[in-house]
């Protein structure tokens, strides 16, 4: 890859920066909702070729017992696809922390519904946040299409068909997040199509140049 | 003129404070870029305000907060950060934070924060 190709380290800093804060705007967000503090962690941003995402996310999680994804595919100058994963069962206490407002609706509704629905609304409050703050930062706005989920057997297949492309570049920003005292934990992995890397170079150069 | 210490492991959010501090106060800025570093120069560079990251490797914000708190309670932190959750502003206040400023800086936030708690060391 030339060097227009890569990110420097600078660039690299900033993005982290920037998915910072929209993480931690999408924990603000989030935390108000459910009422359970959120702990961010440091941002990770790399390029990969496109197979070497879905082996990145595979080292990254590597019980994938029970495992379920959420995707939400963003479009604007900023574009790409958000890959909320939630490994080992934390889907299911996520439940547990809307146990309260669960009660009612568990009488009228399968529980496999009530945490698709659930796990669909918090990835869309993540997502939404984060993938909306980067933009804004970034000086542009996004359209989103609408989440899914996948369940464990479905999510291999999901991101061989979303992700393979062989010889093709991705930008991959990643975050784990924990919610505090149930032990939850999450994964949020963002990638955008090499073919942005123009834009965000110019975006990424023109959010450090107003503090240079 | 002020002692300025900057913890934060991104330079980019470094360089974004330093913009909001006007250039001809005089301060004088050293920079960190862990908690374990911040300790480390809060010691040898004594400064006046701290402006202190929470989300970093090594050693977090948090736990950098309460160490140097431990070291000296009057030392006067100012927390810069991303994670603006009610806990975490609570959290960073009961172990001694005097402000908490929400990432990315605004100059005028930055300098009536800065003025506040320089304000606060003078009347001690």
């Amino acid at each position: 890859m030339s060097g227009e190709q890569q990110l420097s380290e600078l660039e690299k800093d900033a993005l982290q920066e920037i998915m910072n804060i929209g993480f931690g705007r999408a924990a603000a967000d989030l935390s108000e909702i459910i009422n359970m503090h959120v702990i961010l962690s440091v941002p990770y941003i790399a390029v990969l070729k496109t197979d070497e995402v879905i082996s990145f996310i595979h080292a990254e999680i590597p019980d994938t017992t029970d495992m379920s994804m959420i995707t939400q595919f963003f479009s604007g100058r900023f574009n790409g696809g958000s890959f909320l994963v939630f490994p080992h069962g934390e889907g299911h206490k996520l439940l547990r922390i809307f146990e309260s407002d669960m009660a009612q609706l568990e009488a009228e509704y399968a529980s496999e519904l009530l945490e698709k629905e659930t796990l669909i609304e918090v990835g869309n409050i993540i997502i939404g946040a984060c993938v909306g703050k980067i933009a804004e930062m970034l000086g542009d706005a996004v359209t989103y299409a609408p989440p899914s989920f996948y369940s464990q057997e479905q999510i291999h297949r999901t991101l061989e068909s979303i992700l393979h492309s062989p010889d093709s570049f991705a930008i991959l920003f990643k975050t784990v997040f924990n919610f505090e005292h149930d032990n939850i934990s999450g994964y949020l992995f963002l990638v955008s199509q090499h073919s942005i890397m123009p834009w965000m170079k110019q975006a990424i150069a023109d959010f450090i140049g107003v503090y240079e | 003129m002020a002692k300025i210490l900057i913890v934060d492991d991104s330079l980019v959010a470094r360089m974004s404070l330093k913009s909001c501090l006007p250039k001809d106060a005089g301060h004088e800025i050293q920079e960190g870029g862990d908690g374990i570093h911040g300790i480390a120069l809060y010691q040898s560079f004594r400064p006046d305000v701290t402006f202190m990251d929470l989300t970093m490797p090594q050693m977090d914000g948090m736990t950098a907060l309460s160490e140097i708190r431990k070291l000296d309670p009057t030392a006067r932190i100012i927390i810069l950060t991303a994670d603006i959750q009610r806990r975490t502003i609570e959290r960073v206040t009961e172990l001694g934070a005097c402000a908490v400023v929400k990432k990315p800086p605004v100059k005028e936030v930055v300098l009536a924060e800065l003025e506040k708690v320089l304000a606060l060391g003078a009347a001690t």
